[in-house]
């Protein structure tokens, strides 16, 4: 295998580590930057840094990317590991990310890549090379059981937050000190997934390299593939996808402190939880559920249905858009390299054009956490006074 | 074939350590903002992000209770740790 699409590979796999990096800042830092318990530089610093040293922390599943619902086994009907198949995969997993930040929507990072990987192997092997079973156990079941776990356990834990924070007459004290407990949980958020997930580009450089033969079969992940993912998905971070942000923190429900604080540690419970017992769920679909969970858990929150509805049809898209973009860059790829030359380009352009329509509104550190919403509150609430005082 | 007995002890593990963890903060939250202050502090809606108000100073015990309530949330945290390094184990 020539050296040129193995490089090829290496950059795009780390463009997708990027883009996975700034789609799952807000799995963390949303709700701290809703209730202000963190400034928003501070926050993406911060999950920034603990995803830096989480990466360093664990290669343990790094190589069992797609093990399991890709057939990997060429001799028996499965898709040959090549570069060209890893990067239609891969490409079609950061469209589909940069899409989905374009709308604001947290998706699964993990799922667009097992998408982008099912959809090249398709075109590379048939159908018969995905294990529809392990789909449905890997993916498909995840996704139904995840945001209901998290968001079932954040309205408990909510719902027991505001129960021992409030006085005998119903008024509350104190509860802006749940922001400082906000920071650790969130932290915890952060550290988990940096864990994760930058082990999924570790684990497709990995293999890129080894079915180049620029590896040994038995090698490990090498350092420099360890630190370039760990500073990709670092840098992907502090970048903030703050239209997913926007979209967690203050899109959803609006988020309390201690409504947050019971979010962030039912997603970083089940999240732990879950990929210790052998059930491994999506951080974004777990801190999704938790939000969601917490916003019913307080009473007087309104929970926007809408947006809920619009995130989970984001979800149900995200294995078969990425599939397809996937299986169309198989299909360049497989006129060899200057199908693959095409194939970036045309990746560029369209992740480029992405990035040219988001300009037209901007959102950024300065206005994640709307400042129309707050000034629509700074109206509303003498005007709720008003309306009180006028009952009585 | 969907495992519902691991998913079953996800959900219950997951619940009992969710709610440890913030009942535990919470309830030294509470300590930390005694006695109680008498009158209407914020709204009794949960809408209120209310900054600590007492009346008096805070009895040795309350305080003696929110430090453990912080430290169990502390050993939460780090048990939380050593579970995501997998060094640890």
């Amino acid at each position: 295998m020539e050296f040129l699409p193995v490089v090829l590979v290496v950059a795009l796999a780390l463009v997708f580590d990027f883009t996975n990096g700034f789609h799952d800042t807000a799995n963390a830092m949303a709700t701290p930057i809703a209730t202000r318990a963190l400034t928003p530089r501070t926050a993406v610093g911060l999950a920034a840094a603990l995803n830096l040293v989480g990466a360093f922390l664990s290669t343990e599943v790094a190589l069992t990317i797609s093990h399991g619902i890709v057939n990997e086994d060429a001799a028996h009907g499965g898709v040959a590991i090549t570069p060209a198949f890893v990067f239609a995969g891969v490409l079609g997993a950061i469209i589909w990310n940069v899409t989905t930040w374009l709308f604001g929507l947290p998706s699964s990072s993990s799922h667009a890549l097992f998408g982008g990987l099912i959809g090249s192997a398709v075109v590379g092997a048939g159908l018969g090379a995905i294990s529809w079973t392990t789909l449905l156990d890997k993916v498909i079941l995840p996704a139904l059981v995840a945001p209901f776990v998290a968001g079932a356990t954040a309205l408990l834990a909510t719902k027991l937050a505001y129960a021992v924070t409030r006085r005998g007459d119903g008024h509350p004290n104190g509860r802006g000190r749940f922001k400082i407990a906000q920071i650790f949980s969130s932290s915890l958020v952060a550290l988990a997934h940096g864990t994760n997930d930058a082990q999924k580009t570790m684990g497709i450089i990995t293999l890129t390299l080894i079915s180049a033969g620029m590896l040994d079969q038995s090698a490990g992940v090498p350092f420099w593939v360890i630190l370039a993912c760990a500073l990709a998905i670092a840098l992907g971070t502090y970048m903030g996808g703050w239209r997913i942000i926007r979209t967690l923190g203050s899109g959803l429900t609006e988020v309390k402190p201690a409504q947050g604080f019971a979010a962030e540690t039912s997603t970083a419970v089940t999240i732990l939880a879950s990929s210790h017992l052998g059930f491994a769920l999506s951080t974004t679909q777990v801190a999704s559920g938790s939000v969601i969970g917490s916003g019913v858990g307080r009473r007087g929150s309104v929970v926007r249905w809408g947006t809920a509805g619009r995130i989970v049809a984001g979800w149900l898209l995200t294995l078969p858009a990425s599939a397809a973009v996937g299986a169309a860059a198989a299909l360049l790829a497989g006129l060899g390299l200057w199908g693959l030359a095409v194939a970036t380009l045309a990746g560029a352009l369209v992740v480029g054009a992405m990035v040219v329509v988001s300009r037209r509104t901007k959102v950024g550190a300065d206005n994640a956490i709307s400042e129309v919403a707050e000034a629509a509150e700074a109206v509303d609430i003498p005007r709720k006074r008003r309306r009180v005082r006028s009952t009585r | 074939m969907i495992d519902w007995i691991a998913l079953l002890t996800v959900l219950v593990v997951t619940m009992v350590g969710a709610l440890a963890a913030v009942g535990l903060v919470s309830l030294g939250i509470r300590l930390l903002a005694t006695p109680d202050r008498p009158g209407a502090i914020g709204e009794p809606s949960d809408a209120e992000e209310d900054d600590v108000n007492t009346s008096g100073r805070r009895p040795v015990p309350a305080t003696v209770g929110a430090i453990a309530c912080f430290t169990g949330f502390a050993a939460i945290v780090l048990y939380g740790i050593w579970l995501i390094v997998p060094y640890f184990h």
